[in-house]
Protein backbone atom coordinates (compact mmCIF):
# COMPACT_ATOMS: atom_id res chain seq x y z
CA UNK A 1 0.00 0.00 0.00
CA UNK A 2 1.26 3.49 -0.77
CA UNK A 3 2.10 6.20 1.73
CA UNK A 4 -0.68 8.60 2.70
CA UNK A 5 -0.46 12.23 1.58
CA UNK A 6 -0.77 15.25 3.82
CA UNK A 7 -4.29 15.95 2.51
CA UNK A 8 -5.62 12.54 3.63
CA UNK A 9 -8.94 12.79 5.45
CA UNK A 10 -9.84 10.78 8.53
CA UNK A 11 -11.87 8.46 6.31
CA UNK A 12 -8.88 7.99 3.96
CA UNK A 13 -6.67 7.05 6.91
CA UNK A 14 -9.34 4.76 8.35
CA UNK A 15 -9.73 2.76 5.14
CA UNK A 16 -5.97 2.59 4.51
CA UNK A 17 -5.06 1.51 8.05
CA UNK A 18 -7.88 -1.02 8.40
CA UNK A 19 -7.01 -2.56 5.03
CA UNK A 20 -3.29 -2.71 5.85
CA UNK A 21 -4.07 -4.43 9.15
CA UNK A 22 -6.50 -6.81 7.46
CA UNK A 23 -3.81 -7.81 4.96
CA UNK A 24 -1.51 -8.47 7.93
CA UNK A 25 -4.13 -10.83 9.35
CA UNK A 26 -5.48 -8.46 11.99
CA UNK A 27 -9.16 -7.54 12.30
CA UNK A 28 -9.41 -3.96 13.56
CA UNK A 29 -12.67 -2.12 14.21
CA UNK A 30 -12.94 1.68 14.16
CA UNK A 31 -14.79 2.94 17.24
CA UNK A 32 -14.99 5.96 19.54
CA UNK A 33 -15.20 9.52 18.29
CA UNK A 34 -13.50 8.64 15.00
CA UNK A 35 -16.40 6.32 14.11
CA UNK A 36 -18.75 9.24 14.83
CA UNK A 37 -16.70 11.41 12.46
CA UNK A 38 -16.97 8.70 9.80
CA UNK A 39 -20.78 8.82 9.90
CA UNK A 40 -21.29 12.53 10.63
CA UNK A 41 -18.14 14.50 9.70
CA UNK A 42 -20.00 17.79 9.74
CA UNK A 43 -21.00 17.22 13.38
CA UNK A 44 -17.69 16.12 14.85
CA UNK A 45 -14.08 16.12 13.67
CA UNK A 46 -11.96 13.66 15.59
CA UNK A 47 -8.20 13.86 15.13
CA UNK A 48 -7.37 10.39 16.36
CA UNK A 49 -8.53 7.07 15.06
CA UNK A 50 -9.32 4.43 17.67
CA UNK A 51 -9.10 0.88 16.42
CA UNK A 52 -9.86 -2.05 18.70
CA UNK A 53 -8.24 -5.27 17.55
CA UNK A 54 -10.47 -8.33 17.68
CA UNK A 55 -7.53 -10.34 18.99
CA UNK A 56 -4.42 -9.05 20.74
CA UNK A 57 -1.56 -8.53 18.28
CA UNK A 58 2.16 -8.07 18.72
CA UNK A 59 3.30 -4.46 18.34
CA UNK A 60 5.74 -5.47 15.62
CA UNK A 61 2.89 -6.78 13.45
CA UNK A 62 1.09 -3.44 13.75
CA UNK A 63 4.33 -1.52 13.13
CA UNK A 64 5.02 -3.48 9.94
CA UNK A 65 1.45 -3.08 8.68
CA UNK A 66 1.27 0.69 9.22
CA UNK A 67 4.83 1.64 8.22
CA UNK A 68 4.17 1.58 4.44
CA UNK A 69 1.38 4.16 5.01
CA UNK A 70 3.93 6.42 6.73
CA UNK A 71 2.74 5.74 10.29
CA UNK A 72 5.36 5.10 12.95
CA UNK A 73 4.88 4.11 16.60
CA UNK A 74 5.45 7.02 19.00
CA UNK A 75 6.51 6.65 22.67
CA UNK A 76 3.03 7.61 23.93
CA UNK A 77 1.50 4.36 22.65
CA UNK A 78 0.08 5.75 19.45
CA UNK A 79 1.08 5.96 15.81
CA UNK A 80 1.97 9.24 14.10
CA UNK A 81 2.50 10.25 10.48
CA UNK A 82 5.00 13.05 9.80
CA UNK A 83 2.61 14.89 7.45
CA UNK A 84 -0.89 13.60 8.26
CA UNK A 85 -2.90 15.31 11.01
CA UNK A 86 -4.54 12.17 12.35
CA UNK A 87 -3.01 9.78 14.89
CA UNK A 88 -3.92 6.11 15.26
CA UNK A 89 -4.42 4.41 18.62
CA UNK A 90 -5.28 0.89 19.71
CA UNK A 91 -7.27 1.03 22.96
CA UNK A 92 -7.44 -2.18 24.94
CA UNK A 93 -10.24 -4.50 23.86
CA UNK A 94 -12.66 -6.12 23.82
CA UNK A 95 -15.14 -3.97 21.94
CA UNK A 96 -17.73 -3.02 24.52
CA UNK A 97 -20.36 -0.40 25.18
CA UNK A 98 -21.29 -0.26 28.82
CA UNK A 99 -21.18 -3.84 30.06
CA UNK A 100 -22.16 -5.28 26.68
CA UNK A 101 -19.51 -6.90 24.48
CA UNK A 102 -19.89 -5.90 20.83
CA UNK A 103 -19.45 -8.79 18.45
CA UNK A 104 -20.87 -7.44 15.20
CA UNK A 105 -19.85 -4.38 13.22
CA UNK A 106 -20.23 -2.90 9.76
CA UNK A 107 -17.71 -3.55 7.01
CA UNK A 108 -17.65 -0.73 4.46
CA UNK A 109 -15.86 -1.02 1.11
CA UNK A 110 -14.18 1.56 -1.09
CA UNK A 111 -12.73 -0.13 -4.15
CA UNK A 112 -10.23 -2.67 -2.85
CA UNK A 113 -10.12 -1.04 0.57
CA UNK A 114 -12.23 -2.04 3.54
CA UNK A 115 -13.17 -0.51 6.85
CA UNK A 116 -14.59 -2.32 9.86
CA UNK A 117 -16.51 0.21 11.92
CA UNK A 118 -19.14 0.36 14.66
CA UNK A 119 -22.65 0.39 13.23
CA UNK A 120 -24.44 3.77 13.38
CA UNK A 121 -26.58 2.45 16.28
CA UNK A 122 -23.46 1.46 18.21
CA UNK A 123 -21.81 4.83 17.55
CA UNK A 124 -24.91 6.53 18.96
CA UNK A 125 -24.96 4.42 22.12
CA UNK A 126 -21.17 4.66 22.52
CA UNK A 127 -21.31 8.46 22.41
CA UNK A 128 -24.40 8.44 24.64
CA UNK A 129 -22.48 6.23 27.10
CA UNK A 130 -19.94 9.03 27.52
CA UNK A 131 -22.74 11.49 28.26
CA UNK A 132 -24.39 8.99 30.58
CA UNK A 133 -21.25 8.18 32.53
CA UNK A 134 -19.58 11.58 32.63
CA UNK A 135 -22.31 14.08 31.80
CA UNK A 136 -20.31 15.14 28.73
CA UNK A 137 -22.57 17.47 26.76
CA UNK A 138 -20.47 17.27 23.61
CA UNK A 139 -20.84 13.48 23.55
CA UNK A 140 -24.62 13.92 23.80
CA UNK A 141 -24.57 16.40 20.92
CA UNK A 142 -22.51 14.03 18.75
CA UNK A 143 -24.74 11.03 19.59
CA UNK A 144 -27.79 12.96 18.46
CA UNK A 145 -26.00 14.33 15.37
CA UNK A 146 -25.04 10.82 14.24
CA UNK A 147 -28.62 9.68 14.91
CA UNK A 148 -29.93 12.54 12.76
CA UNK A 149 -27.40 11.89 9.97
CA UNK A 150 -28.13 8.14 9.82
CA UNK A 151 -31.73 8.12 11.07
CA UNK A 152 -32.78 5.17 8.92
CA UNK A 153 -30.00 2.98 10.35
CA UNK A 154 -30.68 3.69 14.03
CA UNK A 155 -32.36 1.00 16.10
CA UNK A 156 -33.92 3.10 18.86
CA UNK A 157 -35.63 0.12 20.46
CA UNK A 158 -32.29 -1.67 20.80
CA UNK A 159 -30.79 1.40 22.48
CA UNK A 160 -33.72 1.71 24.87
CA UNK A 161 -33.63 -1.99 25.80
CA UNK A 162 -29.83 -1.97 26.25
CA UNK A 163 -29.90 1.13 28.47
CA UNK A 164 -32.64 -0.46 30.59
CA UNK A 165 -30.43 -3.53 31.08
CA UNK A 166 -27.46 -1.33 32.02
CA UNK A 167 -29.56 0.50 34.59
CA UNK A 168 -30.81 -2.76 36.05
CA UNK A 169 -27.34 -4.31 36.22
CA UNK A 170 -25.45 -1.23 37.32
CA UNK A 171 -27.61 1.40 38.98
CA UNK A 172 -24.55 3.68 39.16
CA UNK A 173 -25.70 5.49 36.03
CA UNK A 174 -28.07 8.44 36.11
CA UNK A 175 -31.65 7.61 35.14
CA UNK A 176 -32.45 11.28 34.43
CA UNK A 177 -29.70 11.52 31.80
CA UNK A 178 -30.92 8.32 30.15
CA UNK A 179 -34.53 9.57 30.02
CA UNK A 180 -33.37 12.91 28.62
CA UNK A 181 -31.32 11.20 25.92
CA UNK A 182 -34.11 8.83 24.88
CA UNK A 183 -36.55 11.75 24.58
CA UNK A 184 -34.04 13.70 22.46
CA UNK A 185 -33.32 10.62 20.34
CA UNK A 186 -37.02 10.16 19.67
CA UNK A 187 -37.25 13.81 18.64
CA UNK A 188 -34.38 13.64 16.12
CA UNK A 189 -35.60 10.36 14.65
CA UNK A 190 -39.18 11.58 14.24
CA UNK B 1 15.58 -17.21 58.53
CA UNK B 2 12.04 -16.31 57.58
CA UNK B 3 11.56 -15.07 54.06
CA UNK B 4 8.30 -13.32 53.24
CA UNK B 5 7.29 -12.89 49.65
CA UNK B 6 5.13 -10.00 48.54
CA UNK B 7 2.02 -11.20 46.80
CA UNK B 8 1.29 -9.66 43.42
CA UNK B 9 -2.36 -9.86 44.37
CA UNK B 10 -5.34 -9.99 42.10
CA UNK B 11 -4.18 -7.15 39.87
CA UNK B 12 -0.69 -8.33 38.94
CA UNK B 13 1.34 -6.03 41.17
CA UNK B 14 1.16 -4.80 44.73
CA UNK B 15 1.31 -1.15 43.64
CA UNK B 16 -1.53 -1.64 41.16
CA UNK B 17 -3.68 -3.20 43.84
CA UNK B 18 -2.94 -0.47 46.40
CA UNK B 19 -3.56 2.33 43.88
CA UNK B 20 -6.86 0.78 42.79
CA UNK B 21 -8.01 0.16 46.35
CA UNK B 22 -7.18 3.73 47.31
CA UNK B 23 -9.16 5.03 44.32
CA UNK B 24 -11.93 2.62 45.35
CA UNK B 25 -12.34 4.72 48.49
CA UNK B 26 -11.27 8.21 47.39
CA UNK B 27 -12.98 7.92 43.99
CA UNK B 28 -10.49 10.33 42.42
CA UNK B 29 -6.95 11.45 43.09
CA UNK B 30 -3.74 12.56 41.40
CA UNK B 31 -0.36 10.82 41.21
CA UNK B 32 1.43 13.06 43.72
CA UNK B 33 -1.31 12.55 46.32
CA UNK B 34 -1.45 8.79 45.68
CA UNK B 35 2.31 8.62 45.98
CA UNK B 36 2.30 10.50 49.30
CA UNK B 37 -0.58 8.52 50.79
CA UNK B 38 0.80 5.12 49.84
CA UNK B 39 4.49 5.95 50.37
CA UNK B 40 5.23 4.80 46.84
CA UNK B 41 7.71 6.40 44.51
CA UNK B 42 6.02 9.04 42.32
CA UNK B 43 7.42 7.63 39.09
CA UNK B 44 6.15 4.15 39.99
CA UNK B 45 2.67 5.55 40.69
CA UNK B 46 2.78 7.53 37.45
CA UNK B 47 3.66 4.43 35.44
CA UNK B 48 0.97 2.44 37.23
CA UNK B 49 -1.87 4.90 36.59
CA UNK B 50 -0.73 5.40 32.98
CA UNK B 51 -0.84 1.64 32.37
CA UNK B 52 -4.25 1.33 34.03
CA UNK B 53 -5.52 4.19 31.89
CA UNK B 54 -4.18 2.52 28.75
CA UNK B 55 -6.00 -0.67 29.77
CA UNK B 56 -9.21 1.32 30.09
CA UNK B 57 -9.60 0.70 33.82
CA UNK B 58 -8.85 4.29 34.85
CA UNK B 59 -9.74 7.54 33.15
CA UNK B 60 -8.16 10.93 33.71
CA UNK B 61 -8.91 14.56 33.07
CA UNK B 62 -7.04 17.78 33.63
CA UNK B 63 -8.17 20.07 36.41
CA UNK B 64 -5.98 23.13 36.05
CA UNK B 65 -2.51 21.62 35.80
CA UNK B 66 -3.39 18.52 37.79
CA UNK B 67 -4.32 15.22 36.14
CA UNK B 68 -7.07 13.59 38.17
CA UNK B 69 -7.53 9.85 37.88
CA UNK B 70 -10.61 7.80 38.71
CA UNK B 71 -12.17 4.50 37.73
CA UNK B 72 -13.29 4.67 34.13
CA UNK B 73 -17.07 4.88 34.21
CA UNK B 74 -17.29 3.55 30.65
CA UNK B 75 -15.06 0.54 31.41
CA UNK B 76 -16.95 -2.64 30.60
CA UNK B 77 -16.72 -3.96 34.16
CA UNK B 78 -16.94 -0.60 35.93
CA UNK B 79 -19.80 -1.41 38.31
CA UNK B 80 -18.52 -4.79 39.62
CA UNK B 81 -14.90 -3.59 39.78
CA UNK B 82 -15.95 -0.47 41.69
CA UNK B 83 -17.83 -2.60 44.19
CA UNK B 84 -14.99 -5.11 44.49
CA UNK B 85 -12.38 -2.40 45.07
CA UNK B 86 -14.50 -0.67 47.67
CA UNK B 87 -14.87 -3.97 49.56
CA UNK B 88 -11.19 -4.82 49.25
CA UNK B 89 -10.20 -1.34 50.39
CA UNK B 90 -12.49 -1.35 53.43
CA UNK B 91 -10.86 -4.56 54.65
CA UNK B 92 -7.35 -3.15 54.30
CA UNK B 93 -6.59 -0.99 57.38
CA UNK B 94 -3.54 0.57 55.73
CA UNK B 95 -5.60 1.83 52.79
CA UNK B 96 -8.45 3.00 55.02
CA UNK B 97 -5.99 4.95 57.18
CA UNK B 98 -4.37 6.51 54.10
CA UNK B 99 -7.75 7.53 52.72
CA UNK B 100 -8.89 8.96 56.06
CA UNK B 101 -5.99 11.39 56.04
CA UNK B 102 -7.48 13.18 53.04
CA UNK B 103 -10.15 15.80 53.63
CA UNK B 104 -12.81 15.28 50.96
CA UNK B 105 -15.71 17.26 52.37
CA UNK B 106 -16.00 20.89 51.26
CA UNK B 107 -14.29 23.65 53.15
CA UNK B 108 -15.33 27.27 52.73
CA UNK B 109 -12.56 29.66 51.64
CA UNK B 110 -10.83 31.57 54.47
CA UNK B 111 -12.54 29.37 57.07
CA UNK B 112 -10.47 28.82 60.20
CA UNK B 113 -9.37 25.22 60.78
Amino acid sequence: MKELDSDATLTDVAFAACTALDRAGEVAVLCGGSAATYYAPEAYQSRDLDFVLRFAARARVIDDALRPLGYVRAPERLYRHPRVLYTIEFPAGPLAIGSETISSYATERRGELLLNVYTPTDVVRDRFMHYWAWGDQNALRVALAVAAARARDIDAKLIEAWSARELADAPVYDRVRRDHFLAELERVLR
Amino acid sequence: MIVTSRSKGLFGSRTRERVLKLLGILERSYPREISALLGEDLSVVQRTVDALEHDGVLASRLLGRTRLFELNRTYQHYAPVRELLARMAQSDPEIVEAAQSVRQRPRRARKEL
